[in-house]
């Protein structure tokens, strides 16, 4: 594939990525430029409560865009209300449960390309077996992926992304992150996704879907979209904490600590 | 080694040997049964309610399809004039509820929801199912204990006091009938678990006391309280200890006591692509990988002090009380605003510092009551005369319930003469899912119920296996 046919292809999404990413750091730059001091400190405060100043905070994580990172979750969630939500709901409601898991099993065998070329790069023997079996029988025997014969088969799915292999050749997780769409994230899992979709770009090529109109991508990767939220049980401000953000953040970063073994 | 499995080897490891014959609730420690509840092979069903099932009753076959044919989620505006603090942009449309309702007469029971729990808990989804398929409309409410209902529906968004909160329900259940005056009652019922079961029973005295207007009041025919504290504020105080004195070292080291923890969530993380959030999650958790009971009792102590964070730091933010947000910072807060720092202050503190530092300070002022008096109030024996004489409330609730204290049982089981059913083994609403209190509950509300004159329930008449 020619890197100008990946560009090409991938106008109209970065478009419109830049644009979002253009409201959302728009609104960051006005505010909280204001650095008052306390006139008068809140009644329970971290010294009132005698807690010491070295103690440390499973809430902690390096969030230096944080304001921008708030904002992008508030319009993640407020997305998921006004489209992602209703279209979901359509798509249970409209097709039938057979033919969205016949949708979900081939995307999700498509995935298994990248998770066992991912498993490989981490030199994770076990795991490329397991995926790379998923995927021959999957393609075959389960007819081009439709079917998911390969999880009875002993071959269940191992998810392995491009940012675990990163992590596992020692980059570090850097700032975290929230994303437009994919939601909580740091820089290096970020690289890690880009690289990612070139990835299923070098196979969609093979498949002959970056030739011609992009109305294909865009029902590809929007009908993936789809099928990602619809198999997510997460509803936003659903948690009922108003400490959602940081919780989420914790758990984001504690989760793919362990996923990289660090 | 799958799910079941794991928690059949973990049932059986913390079963005692003193079995009651007849009562098979298996988890015999009351921790155990708090955080793992009913093993799956001892839930009830679909299937065993069958019998109980009207004709006018059309069960999906899946439960996702419950929540997404049959139950339905609305919204409604109590103070269309309040003004919600940016910082809560997301509790600006109103307070959230769900009705799942039949097409045809039908009688209808309402649910309160427990201490930082919401209409969509999973306790209350498995009430609703199982009230709605033995031919219930159900209505499911949250707990005033949640932003949602604080800032939507409580009038002084200050939670804490069971009369002024209970008030606040029964003004939300009669809106709501007022929305949905489309559906044909034939009388009403109502239940709540733990705290939802203390506002239950004042909820019910409430339209007691509004019994002469005919028109306005539900005339609730029965009520339920499962497993209600005694007195909110010792149970409370029971719960922050269970937190605070059970992390290796002290508060100060939970963030050790977390990376130990979490890190037992490996094997879910590998097997599920989804992040885990929420309470639920710690639950699962739990139930992979057997914990110590010292990690239980943080771990429970955890979820709800969770739920108490988010309810002081709400309740701090509308009232300008300066209790963790400094009183200038208030009008500060945006959508987007860092809420870190505040979120440390406030998960060291209790839910009883909130009670006896913001609470009842701001109580004993507005409304002239002493401290001791609002105490008082916060206890079930507040209203003993009323209970005690009402025969239309019944008590379900278990010996070795963790939120009580030594003694607290029988002082409520005084309060429910001959309307108890009070089980030996099952925690803090460990055994709500399982198969003879389900039963149990249905039939008290449907007079089929015989309570027994002993301490613990033993037999029912002829329904159970």
């Amino acid at each position: 594939m020619k890197i100008s046919a990946f560009f090409s292809s991938f106008k109209s999404y970065r478009l419109i990525l830049i644009v979002l990413l253009y409201v959302v750091l728009q609104g960051c730059s006005t505010i909280e430029h204001q650095q008052t001091v306390d006139e008068e400190p809140a009644l329970n405060t971290l010294e009132s409560l005698d807690v010491k100043s070295d103690t440390r905070y499973a809430v902690d994580v390096y969030d230096p865009w944080e304001t921008m990172n708030r904002r992008i979750y508030n319009f993640n969630a407020q997305l998921d209300d006004y489209l992602l939500l209703p279209v979901i709901d359509g798509y249970q409601a409209y097709i039938p449960l057979f033919l969205r898991q016949g949708i979900h099993n081939v995307y999700s065998n498509l995935t298994t390309i990248n998770h066992t070329l991912n498993a490989a790069l981490q030199l994770k023997g076990k795991s490329t077996f397991n995926n790379g079996m998923r995927f021959i029988s999957n393609s075959t025997m389960g007819l081009m992926g439709i079917f998911d014969i390969a999880t009875g088969m002993g071959y269940p799915e191992i998810s392995e992304d491009f940012g675990q292999v990163l992590g596992h050749w020692g980059a570090s997780e850097g700032p975290y992150l929230v994303l437009p769409f994919f939601g909580p994230s740091n820089l290096r899992d970020t690289a890690g996704l880009g690289v990612d979709f070139l990835i299923a770009e070098l196979y969609l090529d093979a498949l002959g879907m970056n030739e011609g109109s992009e109305g294909w991508l865009f029902l590809y990767y929007g009908l993936m979209g789809v099928d990602k939220r619809a198999n997510v049980d997460f509803r936003y401000y659903d948690s009922l904490t108003p400490f959602e953000y940081d919780f989420i953040r914790m758990m984001y970063t504690a989760q793919r600590r362990i996923l990289i073994g660090e | 080694m799958n799910f079941i499995q794991k928690i059949v080897i973990f049932s059986l490891l913390i079963i005692s040997h003193t079995i009651y014959a007849d009562y098979g609730y298996p988890i015999k420690n009351p921790i155990a049964a708090t955080v793992v509840g009913t093993p799956e092979a001892l839930r009830i069903t679909q299937a065993d309610l069958q019998d109980r099932q009207p004709d006018y009753v059309k069960m999906p076959a899946l439960n996702t399809q419950f929540k997404r044919t049959i139950d339905k989620e609305y919204k409604i505006s109590i103070f269309p004039n309040r003004i919600i603090p940016d910082v809560f942009w997301y509790e600006k449309g109103g307070l959230k509820y769900s009705i799942a309702e039949h097409k045809t007469q039908a009688p209808l029971m309402f649910i309160i929801a427990g201490t930082g729990a919401s209409y969509n808990s999973v306790t209350v989804k498995n009430l609703q199912k199982t009230f709605y398929q033995v031919g219930y409309h159900v209505v499911a409410i949250s707990s005033p204990t949640i932003p949602n209902f604080m800032y939507n529906a409580s009038r002084t968004v200050i939670p804490g006091n069971l009369l002024e909160d209970s008030e606040d329900i029964y003004h939300v259940m009669q809106r709501i009938m007022e929305k949905h005056n489309d559906i044909p009652v034939s009388d009403y019922f109502l239940t709540g678990y733990s705290l939802g079961a203390s506002h239950a029973a004042f909820v019910t005295r409430i339209d007691d006391q509004r019994k002469s207007n005919q028109k306005d009041s539900f005339q609730f025919k029965k009520t339920l309280l499962i497993n209600p504290p005694l007195n909110l504020v010792t149970s409370v105080d029971v719960l922050d200890k269970m937190f605070e004195e059970n992390i290796p070292g002290g508060i100060d080291h939970f963030h050790e006591f977390f990376e130990r923890f979490i890190n037992k969530a490996s094997t879910f993380y590998r097997e599920n692509e989804e992040l885990g959030v929420g309470k639920e999650f710690f639950y699962e958790i739990l139930k992979e990988q057997p914990p110590s009971e010292e990690e239980m009792k943080v771990m429970i102590g955890f979820v709800f002090r969770i739920s108490s964070t988010g309810m002081i730091f709400g309740a701090d933010v509308f009232n300008r009380q300066g209790y963790i947000v400094p009183k200038n910072k208030v009008d500060k807060l945006t959508p987007s605003s860092s809420l870190t720092h505040y979120s440390k202050v406030a998960h060291r503190l209790g839910f009883n510092d909130y009670i006896k530092h913001f609470y009842l300070p701001t109580f004993e002022k507005k409304r002239g009551v002493s401290v001791e008096e609002l105490i008082e109030q916060a206890s079930l024996e507040s209203i003993e005369t009323y209970l005690k004489g009402n025969g239309k409330i019944a008590l379900m609730h278990n010996m070795d319930d963790p939120i009580l204290l030594p003694g607290e049982i029988d002082t409520l089981k005084s309060l429910f003469p001959g309307r108890t059913m009070i089980y030996p083994y099952g925690g803090h609403m460990g055994n709500l899912q399982y198969k003879k209190n389900v039963i149990d509950m249905i039939n008290y509300f449907d007079d089929k119920k015989i309570f027994n004159k002993d301490d613990v329930v033993s037999l029912v008449t002829g329904e159970m296996q």
